[in-house]
């Protein structure tokens, strides 16, 4: 074995010293492109399943099609797409705008699918006895349906919204300056990977919460009928 | 149209035509409803006794025919439903509360965002209808702390609280183990001592035979008899209306 020089690649204190201010820079845009990514893609996502509740057929065609295809699509594909290609139909945009629109597309893609199982799932009775109080689609939808979906789509939605704010990272390949940008550049520029270990460490200690907070989300709105 | 209905029907169905497809549920009922009348329906299953029920709010659309409601045809295309719908008041087989709400809460949400009344108001009126039902005190019980039979007695709250001018109940005892049906018939009984309008569909005989004014006999989608509780169940006119009556007399 030979710890030694494990500790001195990745776990090297003069290294680490140098590189930790950039890695907690590219933890603050980590957070608050995942944050617009997270609001972004459940607030389209809602919306879509909300639409495709109206059962019109040309409408739910294309929110179909469109949650396919974004489910279907690499990310990074859509990020490279979106940054190298848009410019040519004069549609230029920043690279965390870029990442951003990517990231929110495929998350509102997945969001759309796990809204509308938990809309589905509610039984017909709900809305034939809210709609027999002479409530309309749409505030059956919000009183009545959506509350109870909601709480079924949960534990698929943080799983997948967790996922998707870990694909930040691929925001690095169009040098958006977040985490792991700082993290690979500052392993090549020192020659040493500990900015990676340094990395590692920032998304856990961005994403443990995160994960421990879905957990608690869970077992509190775990419910009996 | 006002004139030519009779002088205090609250519901009157004309050649009302259901069809699923190429199944036809409805072949031309007519029924009128007097104010203040408890109908009853009975007919073998398939027979559209539901579905009778269930267009007459328009939770199916009929597919020709129309239903009158306190003088407003309802299936005119141009009829505001969420206005003539807090007139119908539905009571279901399986009770559909909200489960996300309390008892309190499934009542008052129509008061509150169909008719728009503040939270107080609409508390007291949700209240009173949860006093006619005998469950006050479990307005802040959740659904699924109550009995199936205190379950119907709040959905009945939650129709009585938008005081509706009609009553449908689409088998409100069938769901309800045996010793819970009597507490939802007291209510049933008392709503019509208070002059409720009410159709039915039920095979509760006694309840029938005490309460109801008449009983309408559908099989495969016509009203085939109606008259007297104690003409039907008794002397009925035709043979399959007795053979029915003595079938569900010995497994009701």
């Amino acid at each position: 074995m030979e710890l030694q020089r494990l500790a001195f690649s990745f776990f090297n204190g003069e290294v680490a010293a140098r590189y930790w201010l950039d890695i907690v820079q590219g933890m603050w845009v980590t957070t608050y492109l995942a944050a617009a990514v997270v609001v972004a893609g459940l607030g389209t996502g809602l919306a879509l399943a909300m639409a495709r509740s109206f059962h019109f057929k040309l409408g739910s065609f294309f929110i179909v099609v469109f949650a396919d295809a974004f489910r279907a699509l690499p990310p990074l594909v859509v990020i490279i797409v979106l940054f190298f290609a848009f410019p040519y139909v004069d549609l230029a945009m920043s690279a965390f705008t870029a990442t951003w629109l990517a990231l929110s597309l495929v998350l509102a893609a997945f969001a759309e699918e796990i809204f509308w199982a938990g809309i589905l799932s509610v039984p017909k009775g709900q809305t034939e006895a809210a709609r027999s109080t002479g409530m309309s689609r749409l505030q059956t939808l919000v009183y009545v349906i959506l509350p109870q979906a909601v709480r079924l789509t949960i534990p698929p939605l943080t799983n997948r919204m967790i996922a998707i704010t870990k694909g930040t990272a691929l925001g690095s390949v169009v040098a958006v300056h977040e985490i792991i940008y700082y993290a690979s550049s500052g392993a090549s520029e020192a020659g040493n990977p500990t900015p990676l270990t340094l990395g590692a460490a920032a998304y856990v200690a961005l994403f443990l919460p995160v994960v421990i907070l879905s957990r608690w989300i869970e077992t509190r709105f775990a419910w009996k009928r | 149209m006002r004139e030519r209905r009779p002088i205090d029907a609250i519901l009157e169905v004309k050649a009302l035509h259901k069809s699923f497809g190429t199944l036809q549920v409805l072949k031309g009922i007519d029924l009128a409803v007097a104010q203040g009348e408890l109908v009853f329906i009975i007919g073998p299953s398939g027979s559209g006794k539901s579905t009778l029920l269930r267009c007459c709010n328009r939770l199916e659309e009929p597919t020709s025919g129309s239903v009158v409601i306190d003088g407003t045809d309802i299936t005119r295309p141009d009829v505001d439903l969420n206005r003539v719908r807090q007139k119908i008041g539905m009571v279901f087989q399986s009770f559909n509360l909200y489960p996300h709400m309390d008892a309190l809460g499934n009542v008052t949400l129509a008061l509150r965002k169909v008719q728009g009344l503040a939270r107080a108001e609409a508390d007291a009126k949700g209240m009173a209808a949860l006093t006619r039902v005998g469950l006050a005190e479990k307005a802040r019980a959740y659904p699924n702390e109550l009995s199936g039979g205190q379950q119907q007695r709040v959905a009945i709250a939650r129709a009585l609280a938008l005081e509706p001018r009609i009553l449908l109940f689409d088998e409100p005892t069938s769901a309800l183990d045996p010793e819970l049906v009597g507490s939802v018939l007291k209510v049933m009984r008392q709503l019509r001592e208070s002059g409720m309008t009410m159709v039915v569909v039920s095979h509760e005989m006694e309840f029938a035979r005490a309460a109801a004014d008449r009983v309408v006999f559908m099989d495969r989608g016509v009203i085939l008899e109606q008259g007297a509780p104690a003409q039907i169940f008794s002397r009925p006119a035709h043979a399959r209306v007795a053979e029915f009556v003595a079938t569900i007399s010995r497994h009701p």
